[in-house]
């Protein structure tokens, strides 16, 4: 499982973690928000996430491959990918990123 | 540039921290008289530890449009980019520069989306940091890049080894809570959702105009926006004391939607930004901008244009456009210098302008003199990879405030010397205008410019900007990496002086790191 902060607006996710200790770990209340990780990675200050516009979702589903801001997550309909914006993004700044949900995903685009 | 003071007020010019509030890199002149306060310096090349010290490898992930600029008050640098570990949001952080070591502050993320060519260039009279960054936006009903830019505080060192590390507050107006961010930097807008992006030419978009204290930003894009076609436009931004920006009109100087070479450089010999860009695949054009004057915050950021000038082609580029800074306006020589080649930076080439707002602005001489010229022969001897080859990372150029040298750096992703899957070397040679010809009437050619220069391509004056480091992760021997992103390098180092060494980074590609180039000392005497 993993846990997420989205938007609240369009439920766009913004950061993603597998290896939060506990969630007092995020925090969005101050300012900048805090988000400190366990295993040895740096911590992350950040100015423009808060909690008038964001969230935190604990026990979501994991994904194979994530990159910030091209997936929402809605509590009914689960996980899905900004393919047009992901596609446009790469096309523009030379990026080759890639997304996939599932291992399937991931399988299904390496043949 | 020579110390003609050596006493004020009959205390010894080395008895002096600060004149005004300004320290020594601060001030150029003393009641007319050239001032470089005490500094004095051969060339030279350091290691900061040694080749197999994991930290020089300054991050863990490649730093997507970095750039490095020099805060003087605070003696820190500050660097920028998209952090690929961390989806490359926008991320600022200070850095202390030692005699031996380096040390990083903590991390500071202004824009969560992913945000590639950003700049950072020091305000030292208004003690502030302009930030413009380029950042993917996805907005009802259109997405795409935009530009942004703001302004930042930036504080003391918490110790001589612990920089200074960046609250909300950094990045407010100073009397309120009021963000300085103006998103987008630019006034039009898009006009459906199939409408392209607002580019920025990579590390070349910010500019300074001490002559009318504004902020220049150049834009472009290809069509889709309240406006018709594609467009070049360009925007002055005045920093307010309280840390906020305002804009002025933007002013379209060309409708050529290409995203490449579209920038402004500041030139001090007609005291006005001179704009640079391509027209066209194949030509390029130079235009002199005019702000209306000084008397009002708003006179300052209206601007206008005169005639177009032919000119060169400016190199639009390989390896996702990113490249390093394309242009340095060069005191010594009263003449901007620029690359220029067709695809890829392939050789140098400097002109000189006259004229005024009145009575319109020309170029001097006829392009193949000693006021404007190709450096004959210099990519030759520089060894860098020519226009096209497969093998040209990019270039890029760093006129050295208080040294009076410019320096150029490339990358050459097939050393053949160290051949393999990582054989990618960033090199580069320091320039020195030499007077002494332009006085005979002489363009400048190699042999009158680049310092070390042999008659011979074996090497000498060219410098290894060596990046070879331990990489984490179990690695017993130093390693280079399979192609290098040169970015801004060592970013702005026309306006504030560093003390001791340039600072700067590169991204390489196979270790997914952003690396500390060697630090450079071109100083004011000595060669390679």
């Amino acid at each position: 499982m993993a846990s997420i902060i989205r938007r609240k607006d369009n439920n766009v996710v913004t950061y993603y973690f597998t290896n939060l200790v506990d969630i007092n770990n995020i925090d969005l209340e101050s300012s900048p928000a805090n988000i400190s990780l366990n295993g040895g990675a740096r911590p992350l200050k950040v100015a423009d996430i808060n909690t008038t516009t964001h969230e935190v979702v604990h026990d979501v589903p994991a994904i194979h491959t994530w990159y910030g801001g091209f997936t929402k997550y809605d509590n009914t309909d689960g996980w899905s990918v900004l393919t047009d914006e992901l596609n446009k993004m790469n096309s523009l700044g030379g990026f080759d990123i890639k997304v996939y949900l599932t291992q399937e995903d991931y399988d299904a685009d390496q043949e | 540039m020579a110390n003609q003071v050596e006493k004020l007020n009959g205390i010894a010019i080395g008895s002096i921290e600060k004149l005004n509030g300004a320290t020594d890199s601060n001030i150029e002149k003393i009641n007319g008289l050239e001032f470089t306060g005490s500094f004095s310096a051969s060339y030279s090349l350091t290691e900061i530890g040694s080749s197999t010290d994991t930290k020089r490898a300054y991050q863990d992930g490649i730093g997507y449009g970095s750039f490095t600029t020099y805060d003087p008050d605070t003696d820190q640098h500050i660097n920028v980019y998209g952090d690929y570990s961390n989806s490359n949001y926008g991320t600022i952080e200070c850095v202390i520069k030692t005699a031996s070591t380096y040390y990083k502050g903590t991390g500071y993320v202004y824009r969560s989306s992913t945000s590639i060519y950003n700049m950072a260039i020091y305000d030292a009279t208004k003690q502030r940091l302009v930030v413009a960054y380029e950042t993917f936006q996805i907005t009802s009903p259109h997405s795409g890049y935009f530009p942004n830019i703001f302004t930042v505080n930036i504080g003391a060192k918490q110790s001589s080894t612990n920089p200074y590390d960046f609250a909300s507050g950094d990045f407010t107006e100073t009397d309120s809570s009021t963000s300085t961010l103006i998103s987008p930097a630019c006034q039009i807008t898009p006009t459906d959702n199939n409408t392209g992006s607002i580019r920025f030419f990579q590390s070349n978009y910010l500019s300074y105009n001490p002559t009318y204290d504004v902020w220049l930003l150049t834009y472009t894009h290809g069509g889709g926006f309240s406006g018709s076609g594609g467009q070049r436009l360009i925007r002055a931004f005045y920093l307010n004391s309280d840390g906020s920006l305002t804009g002025g009109t933007e002013v379209e100087f060309d409708d050529y939607g290409s995203k490449d070479a579209c920038m402004a450089v500041y030139d001090e010999n007609i005291s006005r930004s001179v704009l640079m860009y391509n027209d066209s695949a194949t030509t390029g054009k130079i235009r002199v901008l005019k702000h209306t004057g000084t008397g009002s915050v708003s006179d300052r950021v209206a601007l206008s244009l005169d005639s177009e000038i032919s000119h060169y082609k400016i190199p639009d580029g390989t390896k996702g456009q990113r490249e390093g800074i394309f242009a340095q306006y060069y005191p010594e020589a009263s003449s901007i210098f620029h690359f220029t080649g067709s695809t890829d930076a392939s050789g140098v080439r400097y002109f000189k302008l006259t004229g005024s707002d009145g009575g319109g602005y020309s170029k001097v001489g006829n392009s193949n003199d000693k006021d404007g010229d190709d450096i004959s022969n210099l990519w030759y001897y520089l060894e860098a990879p020519g226009d096209g080859q497969s093998d040209h990372g990019g270039a890029s150029m760093h006129y050295v405030k208080g040294r009076g040298r410019l320096v150029v750096l490339y990358v050459d992703d097939d050393v053949s010397g160290i051949s393999g899957s990582y054989d990618a070397q960033v090199k580069g040679a320091i320039l020195e205008w030499n007077a002494t010809r332009y006085a005979a009437n002489g363009s400048q050619r190699t042999e009158d410019i680049q310092l070390g220069y042999t008659g011979q391509a074996t090497g000498v004056g060219v410098l290894v900007l060596s990046h070879n480091y331990l990489p984490p992760g179990g690695y017993t021997t130093v390693q280079s990496d399979t192609e290098f992103f040169i970015n801004g390098a060592y970013g702005e180092t026309h306006l504030n002086e560093r003390p001791e060494g340039l600072f700067g980074t590169i991204s390489g590609n196979g270790f997914k790191d952003m690396v500390m180039l060697k630090f450079l000392e071109p100083g004011t005497t000595g060669g390679p």
